[in-house]
């Protein structure tokens, strides 16, 4: 299957910083170039893997990149001889090249895109480079038309293709990050977009107002239920904001990698005795191998997990902590919606 | 009814009993901002002072990291070391990344955990953006990141300082620094400067000529004067390779064979961070939660702010045994730790007496 796509690049000079030097134009005419730099990140030291990733909230969605990563060489650019080009720190420079295309990232593999697709990008982006390299400091970004690109036959091999995790567009409606409304049953929690903090978390949620004093009665009748409580609550220590967090992360890198078992031997024996590991891991991660946390909030000894399923789907997980024989541990799980 | 006042003084001592062995629980979370223009070196001081301070020392202090960011963060030390390749790679703008740090205390009988730390590893090219005629939303929330930021710190690239004292400065070089101290007059958080590659100067310079020749730029000289109000802002000269490992060729800079990393001074700007936050914070009105907060956390752990010290009756020993009693709580890892962060300022400021600049300033207007 052939289709059409735009050539981009993103790079930098021997002295100035990373930026976009070819542009789609429908992207520039949008005020998005930028998620170009920021949707390209390195995800694989091999030099033949192209990196496909989704950007979601895109004003022109949908849209998705194709890109590899090469260390620049001068001749690769008409620059002399084949030395490896370096920037003033004597670190090799490194070029994200690649292709935008209008369709979701899980339809870029039946493409067929080859290898000549990307040196077709190459070719159109090495003069910007040039300009780059001359100019010693930033330059404006040229725009790129749109080429055919895909529809491998024999004799041409296809890319080595890697599916990467989505780029939200901060703002867009795809963006992830939700803030579950407290105060309600946790049964009946409902989410609503919230505001997010600076590192994408979601924003603490106000505090209700407080009752009015009440009568000397009424905390009479309050204190003794609460040594009641005292007296019969568990006595297992609170675990700590810091073991919360560690354990979050944690959590996390194994939803990353795929091992739903390591995940669920955090939940507690409790939580293990009533779910089995295949229905937890149907209720966390439905018919996928993997996810990934695209923000995580903690208070307390309760975390908040924004997840990202390997399909694209997202829910939000809530968690509540409790320390079990020394180590925290999951007790409770909610997956939302 | 004889029994509800029994009750009720049983509930609230049990209460407040809960309630402060729940505060000596307490840890600090706080987020360190280390803001620098690209090739400034804040990908490889991390890794370098990531390395330094995974092992405690005789105060006990270490830092920890989850085990993929510990390995991660040695993967770029190793780079960094290896002189047969080339330094780590550049961040580029979507590899921001953000490092958790534990920092722990260790005893003969136990590890204690005292808080937590995060730092922000990004594009330094990002920066210029924030000033630009329509910054972006990713811009915009790197912004934020600041502002909201505990602590924050300027990294100078040492090879440009170098080329300004040649008088030979890279284009841009003061509107560089200028964009930069803006940044962090936004704030009334301590603000400390990181002068980074200090191995290729301290051939050529002494630490007093490149402070005297700062302050010769007027907005650095202005950034300094306004740092009196919070009290404290210190240059910290770091090398995160060491003497000899690096040298200049060119417009770049190429490590030498065969020469071993040996980075020096690296934990200072780390030791330096707490206990000028907390002398911050009494300098200036109080504002925003996160100073309450660490507030509110050296009051639980008893330090003496008036003074920076730990109150030292609550540790029972002295200095020296502290590392060496059979368990310690809280309280008193943090007094460990304030007292390691002291002992690493005081043998600081006696190398470098010029580092607290606005002492300097103050003492360079006297005619001392």
């Amino acid at each position: 299957m052939a289709a059409t796509a735009w050539p981009y690049a993103v790079t930098r000079g021997e002295n100035s910083g990373y930026q976009a030097i070819v542009v789609p134009g429908f992207l520039d005419d949008a005020g998005q170039a930028y998620v170009l730099e920021y949707a390209s990140r390195q995800e694989t030291d091999e030099p033949d893997t192209v990196t496909v990733r989704d950007v979601l909230g895109a004003a022109a969605g949908p849209l998705s990149l194709a890109y590899r990563v090469t260390e620049a060489r001068a001749d690769r650019y008409g620059l002399g001889d084949d030395t490896l080009l370096e920037d003033g720190a004597g670190r090799a420079i490194r070029v994200f090249e690649g292709l935008a295309l209008r369709l979701p990232a899980d339809k870029v593999p039946s493409l067929g895109l080859t290898a000549a697709d990307l040196d077709a990008v190459t070719e159109a982006t090495a003069p910007a480079f040039r300009k780059l390299w001359m100019a010693g400091t930033r330059i404006d970004a040229g725009p790129s038309t749109a080429i055919p690109v895909g529809g491998a036959g024999p004799g041409r091999r296809p890319l080595h293709l890697q599916i990467a995790e989505p780029y939200a567009v901060p703002g867009g409606d795809r963006e992830p990050g939700r803030t579950v409304v407290r105060g309600a049953p946790r049964s009946d929690r409902e989410t609503l977009p919230g505001p997010q903090s600076s590192d994408g978390r979601p924003a603490e949620p106000r505090r209700p107002p407080r009752s009015r004093p009440v009568t000397g009665v009424v905390i009479v009748g309050l204190l003794a239920a609460l040594l009641t409580w005292y007296l019969t609550r568990s006595s297992g220590p609170a675990p700590t904001p810091a073991a919360v967090r560690s354990a979050v992360e944690k959590t996390c890198s194994d939803l990353k990698s795929g091992d739903a078992s390591r995940v669920y031997q955090e939940f507690s024996s409790g939580y293990q005795h009533s779910t089995g590991l295949a229905a937890f891991d149907s209720r966390l991660l439905g018919s996928n191998a993997s996810a990934s946390c695209t923000s995580t909030s903690t208070t307390g000894d309760q975390a908040v997990l924004s997840l990202r399923r390997a399909d694209g789907t997202t829910r939000t997980v809530d968690m509540d902590f409790q320390s079990e024989s020394g180590q925290e541990r999951i007790t409770a799980m909610k997956v939302s919606p | 009814m004889e029994a509800i006042p029994v009750i009720a003084l049983a509930a609230i001592i049990i209460f407040l009993v809960r309630k402060r062995k729940k505060r000596a629980r307490q840890e600090l979370d706080l987020s360190l901002a280390v803001v620098g223009f690209e090739a400034s070196g804040k990908t490889v001081y991390i890794g370098s002072m990531f390395n330094e301070l995974r092992v405690p020392g005789d105060h006990g202090v270490f830092l920890d990291a989850i085990p993929e960011k510990a390995g991660k963060l040695l993967s770029l030390y190793n780079t960094t070391a290896d002189t047969d390749k080339k330094f780590p790679d550049s961040t580029n703008k979507g590899e921001l990344i953000e490092w958790p740090f534990t920092v722990k205390v260790r005893s003969a009988g136990s590890v204690i955990t005292l808080g937590a730390f995060r730092y922000l590893d990004f594009a330094g090219e990002s920066l210029r953006d924030l000033y630009t005629a329509a910054p972006n939303p990713e811009t915009r929330r790197l912004y934020d990141h600041f502002k909201n930021a505990d602590i924050l710190m300027a990294m100078l690239d040492g090879l440009q300082v170098k080329r300004y004292l040649e008088n030979r400065p890279r284009p841009g070089f003061q509107n560089d620094l200028g964009t930069l101290l803006a940044l962090l007059s936004g704030h009334q958080k301590p603000v400390n400067l990181i002068l980074a590659k200090w191995d290729i100067l301290e051939d050529q310079y002494s630490f007093r000529q490149v402070v005297e020749r700062l302050f010769q730029i007027n907005q650095f000289a202005k950034f300094v004067r306004a740092q009196a109000v919070p009290g404290i802002c210190r240059l910290i000269p770091v090398s995160s390779v060491g003497p000899g490992f690096a040298r200049e060729e060119g417009n770049a800079m190429r490590k030498v064979a065969g020469k071993v990393i040996n980075p020096v001074r690296v934990e200072v700007p780390v030791a330096c961070a707490l206990p000028d936050a907390l002398t911050a914070i009494r300098q200036v009105k109080p504002g925003p939660a996160r100073a309450s907060n660490l507030m509110r956390w050296a009051g639980t752990m008893k330090l003496n702010m008036g003074i920076l010290t730990v109150d030292l009756a609550a540790l029972n020993a002295p200095p020296a045994a502290s590392y060496l009693s059979a368990a310690l709580g809280t309280p008193a890892a943090a007094g460990q730790f304030i007292r390691y962060c002291e002992d690493r300022l005081t043998q600081f400021d006696r190398e470098f007496p010029e580092s607290d600049l606005v002492r300097f300033m103050l003492q360079h207007q006297q005619g001392l």
